[in-house]
C-alpha cells in the first residue's frame, strides 16, 4: 500500500478524512525540526480544520526536504521518474504509524467516535466494532478476547495506578470529560489495532 | 487433497507458504536462498535489508582483515565528514607560494582560457593563502596555521591535493559526489554500501546521516538511495530534540503501555498470521519488535552526556547541543556498535566573502573535532577498521572575489578544476601526501584523482570491487562510480 493510502486508512478509520477533491496543497503535522533544517528553510504553517486531514496526496512537497513520513514508506521523491515504488516493511514505518502525530490523533479521534456512537455498549461490542473498521472482517472470539484483556488493563492503569488518561486522550475539544479514563483506554486500543498488519496493508 | 487428510494438509500448507515466501522475495528482486541464508547469518535488521542486499562472491577471508563483498576488506565502516559548500584548499592544504608572490595581480591568461565563473571576471586578481602553513609531523606534511588539531594528527592522515570534479554548483556537486551522476536520483555511496555489505548492528539502521551548521544544498538527495531498495537510504540521527524521528512516545503513553501496545499488535498480528499463513505478517512483526527495540537504544545512543569528561573535552563536543563536535562523537558511537556508513554534513564553507574569516569560524567549529575523531577511533583500536574521508563538493578560485554590489570582497569562487580532501584508517597509507597542482593551484600536474576514483577507493578499502557492484534497473546494470572510477592505489596501505 502507498504512503498516502498508509495515512487515508488511518484517517478514514478514524472518520475524519476530508474526501474534498482538488485546491492547493496542504500541510500536515510533521515532526519538528524538518523544515527548519533545509539549505533555505522554509515556513510549515501546520494545516487547521478540514484540510489537517486530507487526503496524503495533497501534501506539500519540497524537493530537497520531502514529508519524512512519505518517504519513510516508500513514496517517490521528485528527484526521479518512478515507474513502480519500492515495497519494504521496516522500523521506521513502525514507529511512524505507532508514534507520529497524524496517526496519534487518528487513533484519539476512532475513540472519541466509537464512544458517541455506541453510549449502550459493551467492552466487546466496540472492540468487535474497532477491528471491522479497521480489518473489513468480523473478528474472531479470540481476538476481541485479546483486544477487551488490553482494554481492562489499560482501564486498570488509569483507575488504580493513576496514570494521566488526559495527554493521550487529547486533541482538540477534548478535556475535561469524566470519562477520560475510558476515552483514554479505547484510544490506546486504536492505536494498536491501526497498526495491525491486516489495517495496514488494506487495499 | 482431502482437506481431512492432515499429512497432505500439512503439506500444502507448507507448499503455499514456500510459493508465497518465493513470489515476495522475487518481488523484491533476489532468490529465496539468499535471504534464508543471510538472515540465518545475522536477524534484526539485516534481516529486512537480506531480501534487497547484493549477493557476496568473496572467498574466506585472510586474518585482520573483514568480510568484503569481492575480497578481504580492510575497513568495515566509513565516516565521511563531508564539508559542504566547498573548503578553499590554497588556505588549508594547498600551499602556493607563488601566489603569495604575485598577490593582487591578474591570473595569467593561459590559465583561464575559456572558464566562466560565477561570480568573478576571468581576469580577477590572485589571492595569497591567506594564512600561514607549516611543515608537521614526522611525514612533514603541509598544513594550514588554522588546522593545529589536524597538524596534530597528521602522521594518521593522507592528503589528496589534486581531486577535481566535473561540477561547478553546489547541489550538482555535492550529489555528483555521493552518487557519482550529477542529476538527482541515483543512489548515494551509503546506500550503495548499505546494500553491499548490510550492517553489523541489527538494532540500528546501516547508514546513518549527521547534519550540522545549515542544511545541504544538494538536500535529501545526498543521501537517497535512489532505485535501490528504501531500506538503504540514510536515516537521519539528530543530536538535539528526538534522535531518530518518532522515536520516542506520544504524549502520556508511558513504556509500559507501549509495551503492552506492542503485545496486543504482536498477538493479534500471529493470530492473523496462523489464520492466513502470510508470512509478510512475520516480517511485520519483527519491524515492530525492531522499532521497540530502537526505542530503548537510540536515546542512551545519542546521550552523550555518559561520555568521559575527557572525551567529551577532546572533542568539544557539548551534550544536548547540535554541532559538528558532537556529530563526530555520535559518529565514533555509532561506528563502535556496528553502523556500516556514517555520512556528516556541515554546510557552512562557502566563502565568496571573506574567505579569511569564514576559514578561521569554520576551523574553529570542526578542526578539533576532526582530529579528536582519528585520535579517539585510534585509541579504541576502530581506527583500523574504520575509513575516515574529510572532503568538499569543490575547491576555490585562486582569485579574488571581489563584488561591492553584493557586498563580498576577499572572497573565492568555486573551482572544480583542484581541490583537497583528507584520508585517514582502515586501508589507507598514513602520513602521505598525494598529488600536485600547478603553481597558483589552479590545474593539476600530477596524480590527478576524479570524484570516481575516490569513490572506487573508498569501495576497495571496504572489500568492493566498484565494477562489480551492480544493480539491474531499467534494462541495465547500474554502478556508483558509472563507466568510470579507477582505484588510486597511492593511497591503499
Amino acid at each position: 500500500v502507498d504512503g498516502e493510502i498508509v495515512r487515508d486508512i488511518a484517517l478514514s478509520s478514524a472518520g475524519i478524512l476530508c474526501d474534498r477533491v482538488g485546491g492547493p496543497s496542504v500541510f500536515p503535522p510533521q515532526p519538528p525540526g524538518i523544515s527548519e533544517a533545509a539549505y533555505s528553510p522554509f515556513p510549515w504553517p501546520t494545516s487547521e480544520g478540514p484540510d489537517r486531514y486530507r487526503r496524503g496526496m495533497y501534501t506539500y512537497q519540497k524537493r530537497t526536504t520531502p514529508y519524512p513520513m512519505l518517504i519513510t514508506f516508500d513514496g517517490p521523491t521528485s528527484d526521479l521518474t518512478c515507474t513502480r515504488r519500492n515495497r519494504s516493511d521496516t522500523p521506521l514505518q513502525a514507529l511512524t504509524t505507532l508514534n507520529d502525530t497524524v496517526f496519534v490523533e487518528a487513533a484519539q479521534r476512532m475513540a472519541q467516535h466509537i464512544l458517541a456512537e455506541t453510549p449502550n455498549c459493551d467492552a466487546r461490542d466496540r472492540a468487535k466494532l474497532i477491528m471491522r473498521i479497521c480489518t473489513g472482517r468480523s473478528p474472531s472470539d479470540d481476538e476481541v478476547n485479546r483486544v477487551v484483556k488490553f482494554y481492562d488493563l489499560e482501564m486498570k492503569r488509569f483507575t488504580d495506578q493513576k496514570a494521566d488518561p488526559v495527554a493521550i486522550a487529547a486533541v482538540a475539544g477534548i478535556s475535561g470529560k469524566s470519562d477520560e479514563p475510558e476515552l483514554a483506554a479505547w484510544t490506546l486500543v486504536c492505536r494498536s489495532v491501526l497498526n495491525l498488519d491486516e489495517t495496514l496493508t488494506k487495499d | 487433497m482431502s482437506m481431512c487428510d492432515p499429512t497432505s494438509y500439512a503439506r500444502s500448507v507448507a507448499e503455499l507458504r514456500r510459493i508465497t515466501r518465493r513470489h515476495f522475495f522475487s518481488e523484491c528482486g533476489v532468490g529465496l536462498g539468499k535471504m534464508a541464508l543471510t538472515s540465518l547469518l545475522f536477524g534484526g535488521w539485516n534481516e529486512l535489508l537480506a531480501a534487497t542486499t547484493a549477493p557476496s562472491t568473496m572467498p574466506a577471508s585472510a586474518p585482520r582483515t573483514f568480510k568484503g563483498l569481492h575480497f578481504p576488506a580492510r575497513a568495515k565502516h566509513v565516516i565521511y565528514l563531508f564539508q559542504a559548500g566547498a573548503p578553499s584548499q590554497l588556505d588549508l592544504f594547498d600551499y602556493k607560494p607563488m601566489l603569495t608572490k604575485y598577490d593582487g595581480q591578474p591570473v595569467p591568461a593561459e590559465f583561464v582560457k575559456n572558464q566562466r565563473y560565477a561570480f568573478i571576471e576571468r581576469n580577477a586578481a590572485l589571492l595569497s593563502a591567506r594564512y600561514k602553513f607549516n611543515k608537521v609531523g614526522q611525514s612533514g606534511q603541509e598544513i594550514s596555521e588554522m588546522l593545529p588539531h589536524l597538524a596534530k594528527v597528521a602522521d594518521e592522515i593522507a592528503i589528496v591535493k589534486s581531486m577535481h570534479t566535473e561540477q561547478f554548483n553546489h547541489a550538482p556537486a555535492q550529489i555528483f559526489t555521493n552518487t557519482g551522476v550529477a542529476q538527482i536520483g541515483r543512489p548515494c555511496i551509503g546506500s550503495w554500501i548499505s546494500y553491499g555489505l548490510g550492517t553489523e548492528n541489527t538494532d540500528l539502521p546501516a547508514f546513518v546521516v549527521l547534519q550540522s551548521a545549515k542544511g545541504t544544498s544538494g538536500g535529501s538527495a545526498n543521501w537517497g538511495c535512489g532505485f535501490l531498495p528504501t531500506t538503504h537510504q540514510g536515516v537521519m540521527f539528530r543530536s538535539k530534540g528526538e534522535p531518530i524521528l518518532s522515536v520516542a512516545n506520544p504524549a502520556g503513553i508511558d513504556a509500559h503501555m507501549q509495551r503492552e501496545s506492542l503485545d496486543l499488535i504482536r498477538d493479534l498480528n500471529a493470530q492473523r498470521e496462523s489464520a492466513v499463513n502470510d508470512p509478510e505478517i512475520n516480517t511485520r512483526i519483527s519491524a515492530y519488535e525492531l522499532a521497540y527495540r530502537m526505542q530503548t537504544s537510540a536515546p542512551e545512543l545519542t546521550d552523550l552526556s555518559k561520555e568521559d569528561p575527557k572525551t567529551l573535552e577532546m572533542y568539544g563536543a557539548k551534550p544536548g547541543q547540535a554541532s559538528f563536535a558532537n556529530n563526530c562523537l555520535l559518529a565514533r558511537r555509532l561506528v563502535e556498535r556496528g553502523v556500516r556508513f556514517v555520512n556528516l554534513y556541515h554546510e557552512a564553507w562557502d566563502h565568496h566573502t571573506d574567505v579569511a574569516g569564514g576559514i578561521k569560524n569554520q576551523c574553529g567549529e570542526t578542526d578539533q573535532a576532526s582530529a579528536a575523531l582519528i585520535m579517539d577511533l585510534k585509541q579504541r583500536g576502530l581506527l583500523d577498521e574504520t575509513l575516515v574521508v574529510w572532503g568538499g563538493e569543490f575547491g576555490r578560485t585562486p582569485m579574488v572575489e571581489n563584488n561591492p554590489a553584493i557586498g563580498r570582497s576577499m572572497g573565492r569562487d568555486h573551482h572544480p578544476q583542484a581541490y583537497s580532501v583528507w584520508l585517514a584508517g582502515g586501508g589507507i597509507k598514513p602520513g602521505i601526501t598525494i598529488g600536485m597542482t600547478d603553481d597558483i593551484g589552479f590545474n593539476i600536474v600530477e596524480d590527478p584523482v576524479d570524484v570516481h576514483d575516490l569513490q572506487a577507493t573508498i569501495l576497495h578499502v571496504l572489500g568492493v570491487e566498484h565494477t562489480k557492484l551492480t544493480y539491474h534497473y531499467q534494462g541495465r546494470d547500474f554502478r556508483l562510480t558509472d563507466v568510470s572510477g579507477n582505484v588510486v592505489k597511492k593511497l591503499l596501505a
